[in-house]
């Protein structure tokens, strides 16, 4: 009798694990809403259904400094649009505690949960690479606001970027700093433990070598350092022209301070990481001669920009950076995609963000390709007198 | 009603299983913190092996990386483990820490892992895959608790010195329970990889460590379950405290926080001791008559020499605590040694049960020669079993239970067999039990089996580790001033109790400042002094000898010594 049960259950036990080791190729299921098609198109559009947006954005830990700005600048752009007549939208916040498990329990509860009709976030690329596969294979199109690194696009056709990618705007400020500061050599220094920095480095050597510059110094450390005296010492002793950084900004600000403490005095060139007004508050004196190139500039004179430096400013007694800038246009853009056929449907966002074409943002004029890159031109800056001022080539 | 929270319950499956890597090294009392280089060592290599197509059409390529990755967790730990095991406590815990580190820069170094920009993967791991492996542990854990080896691990963690003189090899349970830390930690870092369908080095960080650490923890290590128990209590606090509407980000650390201290405060068994608050009293069971034959089989014949030695020396240093001791043994001897603290006697008997090894001469114990450490469970296994001089019983056991881990040498070895419901792991498990059960009773503590041996009287403790000494069947007992601490008629029926061991065919080495009961019980008394022997024989001769009178026992106003 016993041995009979004690089979039984073997059998039975076997018989689970094969049937649950399987895997299947899900289809993407896209059964359309017709709640959320609507009449007109464009400004006339109206849609009855209230349309729902997920926003999956690191309001805490590590990467807070930016989810902030971001769900700022989203929350006004959403604000904006819902006084506007025809389509209401409603924004779902999630946290991902800057934290790769929760980012994607956060995808799944807006896109099996809530039912949003779009994603906007994550804000980093780390999250980025394991929750996009998600979204691409739930077919919700998602549109990424800070997600910068190299292959993001390339995870599929629902995956969008309003974020000018490291390289583009590394491609045009070494070469615009090169021009304006005459630089023959120079110093590279990045972090070698983020994948955003490593990237970002790769990009670097790259415009370098096409620039004709030299690299004499290539330097790196980790993250979490803190003390840079050994590398910084490399630099000073290179004696070069430039100073070309690749960290993230809780490493930018201690860095650059000791380098001006060790007396470097060369122009230092960064990337995404520089374009904050916090960082420039924080470093003080030591800010000045920063070039950084960006998506976005406060100085630049965008359709808008003014309007929304100062609505923002208005609202949450900051000025706004280039985090909330970005995420306040990708709002728009996912407006426009709604509006384009009046639809408010996962497929029809998804086809309309990939039309879009030069569409005039505080960014400046910004285009969508089907394949989910932007294309954009990118503002070089320098910082003088404490404030960002565009560098003129 | 589960759908759309699908990742948060496969998160709690892989949060179980990281778990269980911590819970297997906390079981046996590693603090062990090298798991998250395992894991990373294991998801590396596995990328490797795993082919990018489903098996047979249909089946998780996963299934062919989880076994690469327990073998290369096993291995890498067995590899650590030789050169760091012999690190205890928090120098076991910085050692393997810091191996941790050193994976985490070699992953990002290297170049065939793409350094710190990761490697992509397909996403192969489903919920029921992760709950399978889960419950994969959770049944191995249930059926290792209460076998043989579950046992040892219990009995290393609360105690190694009493562990290694039940029998228990102290240097392969630890390095087991490593080795199987290892590979549960491989296994985690391959379904890590191939769930989020992606890693990088830091994904396999200090922080990872505290995660796995905190939940086996809050979970409770005393419990097969307590893993599942922390990681799904962990997971379920967060999505509480959204549902209660709470948003500001510092609410969800600083209730984990709270959390755990109080877990740790007042339930430092973890959530799942909530699960053993009433020890069941376990159930009387009796040897069978063949059981019975086959224990006491194979004793020497009454008067063979089963231990011998000569020019025993030990010194600490400049302290010379035994010197040039020369004594024999005959089986059924009852064999008193007193003399005045600091005579050596404890130390004399550490060396014959393997405890500590002689810094000169030589010889044999029931035929195991003196001299290595850590060998202690080799002369228990010979048939010397001993008691300690400061009882050295298993705490966190109840008293049942630490007898059951005397059985350790009279049983066969019954975790494989649990695994598949064998009838001979029963039979074993049933002799383990009876034999407990004869020698509880022996030392009258029946009734007090189920408590632990902190509630006990001072004078229980003392007859219950002769109760464990004793569920070995040893052939030779050493017992370390057992009646220290009893009042007369206790230390009366402890006598009685010796002397019908005797009377079993069992020798005893008896160390005791009870004079009277040493003359009135032995058969032969030995007189230690600074560490010589300064007088033996029969007990009245002994006490009669003006050396020993002046030693030791001390003198009336006669000149005549009290005890005759």
């Amino acid at each position: 009798m016993r041995f009979n049960k004690t089979s039984g259950a073997l059998l039975a036990a076997a018989a689970l694990m094969t049937t649950a080791a399987c895997v299947s190729e899900e289809s993407s299921g896209s059964e359309s809403d017709d709640a959320l098609v609507g009449e007109g198109t464009g400004a006339d559009c109206v849609i009855e259904e209230t349309v729902k947006l997920g926003a999956v954005l690191s309001l805490t830990e590590g990467a807070a400094f930016a989810g902030e700005y971001q769900r700022e600048g989203l929350e006004l752009a959403i604000e904006e649009l819902n006084a506007q007549d025809g389509v209401t939208y409603e924004l779902i916040v999630e946290d991902d505690h800057t934290n790769v498990e929760d980012s994607v329990s956060a995808f799944e509860k807006v896109i099996d949960r809530d039912q949003v009709s779009a994603i906007i976030g994550p804000t980093l690329s780390n999250q980025a690479f394991t929750t996009y596969p998600d979204s691409q294979s739930a077919g919700v199109p998602t549109v990424g606001i800070s997600t910068t690194a190299e292959g993001i696009p390339e995870i599929g056709d629902y995956i969008f970027r309003a974020s000018l990618p490291e390289e583009v705007a590394l491609a045009e400020s070494i070469p615009a700093a090169a021009e304006a500061l005459d630089l023959e050599e120079v110093a590279i220094l990045h972090d070698s433990a983020d994948e955003f920095t490593a990237s970002a480095y790769n990009t670097m050597m790259d415009v370098l070598t096409d620039e004709d510059i030299e690299v004499t110094v290539d330097e790196s450390f980790e993250t979490t350092d803190t003390n840079f005296s050994a590398q910084l010492t490399a630099i000073q002793e290179g004696e070069v022209d430039a100073v070309i950084l690749s960290a993230l900004p809780a490493a930018t600000i201690p860095l650059i301070t000791q380098a001006r403490e060790l007396g470097i005095e060369a122009p230092i060139v960064g990337g995404n990481a520089f374009n904050s007004p916090v960082l420039v508050g924080s470093l003080e004196d030591a800010a000045e001669g920063l070039i950084v190139g960006g998506a976005w500039s406060a100085a630049a004179e965008t359709t808008g920009n003014a309007d929304f430096i100062a609505a923002y400013t208005e609202k949450y007694e900051r000025a706004p950076d280039q985090f909330a800038a970005q995420a306040y246009t990708a709002g728009y853009l996912i407006d426009q995609a709604v509006r384009a056929d009046c639809d408010a449907n996962r497929e029809a966002i998804k086809d309309n963000l990939g039309q879009i074409l030069e569409f005039d943002s505080i960014l400046g004029p910004i285009s969508l390709d089907e394949n989910g890159e932007v294309t954009q031109n990118a503002f070089v800056q320098i910082i003088r007198d404490g404030e960002f001022t565009l560098l003129e080539g | 009603m589960l759908a759309g929270y699908d990742t948060l319950i496969t998160t709690v499956a892989l949060g179980a299983i990281l778990a269980y890597s911590f819970y297997v090294v906390l079981m046996a009392g590693q603090l062990s913190l090298g798991q998250a280089g395992f894991a990373s060592l294991a998801a590396y290599t596995s990328t490797l092996v795993v082919p990018t197509e489903p098996l047979f059409g249909s089946l998780s390529p996963v299934l062919i990386g989880i076994p690469v990755g327990a073998l290369v967790g096993g291995a890498a730990a067995f590899v650590l483990g030789l050169p760091v095991l012999r690190l205890r406590g928090v120098f076991l815990a910085i050692a393997t820490i810091a191996f941790g580190e050193m994976v985490r820069v070699f992953m990002t170094n290297a170049e065939w892992t793409r350094g710190a920009l990761g490697m992509r993967l397909d996403k192969w791991v489903t919920i029921d895959l992760a709950w399978i492996v889960v419950a994969v542990l959770a049944y191995l854990f249930w059926r290792l608790g209460p076998s043989r080896t579950g046992r040892a691990f219990a009995a290393v963690r609360e105690d190694e010195l009493a562990a290694g003189s039940m029998g228990v090899d102290v240097v392969r349970t630890r390095m087991a329970s490593f080795v199987g830390s290892g590979m549960i930690a491989g296994v985690y870092g391959v379904m890590f990889a191939y769930f989020f369908g992606r890693i990088t080095p830091g994904s396999f960080d200090f922080g990872l460590m505290m995660d796995g650490l905190v939940t086996a923890v809050l979970g409770g290590y005393l419990v097969f379950f307590g893993p599942v128990l922390g990681a799904g209590f962990l997971s379920a606090v967060p999505e509480g405290l959204d549902a209660t509407g709470l948003e500001a980000g510092w609410v969800y650390p600083f209730f984990t926080g709270l959390l755990l201290l109080a877990v740790i405060l007042f339930l430092p068994g973890g959530l799942s001791s909530l699960f053993l608050r009433r020890r069941r009293r376990p159930k009387p069971v009796e040897l069978t008559d063949a059981e019975r034959a086959g224990l006491f089989a194979g004793y020497s014949e009454p008067g063979t020499e089963i231990a011998r030695v000569r020019g025993l020396g030990k010194s600490y240093g400049a302290v010379q605590a035994v010197r040039s001791v020369d004594l024999e043994l005959k089986s059924g001897e009852i064999l008193g040694v007193i003399g005045p603290n600091g005579a050596g006697k404890t130390t004399l008997i550490n060396m014959l049960s393997g405890l500590e090894p002689p810094t000169s001469g030589e010889g044999e114990v029931l035929d195991v020669k003196l001299g290595q450490t850590g060998r202690s469970h080799r002369f228990a296994r010979a048939g010397v079993s001993r008691t300690f001089q400061h009882s050295k019983l298993f705490n966190r056991l109840s008293a049942f239970e630490n007898v059951l881990v005397g059985t350790h040498v009279k049983v066969k070895g019954t975790f494989l067999k649990r695994l598949l419901w064998l009838p001979s792991a029963r039979r074993e498990e049933h002799l383990a039990l009876a034999v407990a059960w004869e020698q509880i009773r022996r030392v009258g503590l029946e009734d007090r089996a189920h408590l632990r041996p902190g509630s006990l009287s001072y004078g229980d403790q003392r007859r219950l580790e002769i109760a464990r000494a004793l569920a070995s069947y040893p052939e030779l007992l050493i017992l370390d001033e057992p009646a220290a601490g009893m009042n007369h008629v206790e230390a009366g029926e402890l006598a009685e109790l010796i002397g019908s061991l005797a009377a079993d065919g069992i020798t005893v080495l008896l160390i005791e400042h009870n004079v009277k009961m040493v003359l009135d019980t032995c058969t032969r008394v030995v007189v230690m002094n600074f560490g010589e022997v300064i007088a033996s024989g029969e007990p009245r001769e002994v006490a009669t000898d003006p050396k020993v009178v002046e030693a030791y026992l001390g003198a009336e106003d006669t000149g005549e010594s009290q005890y005759v």
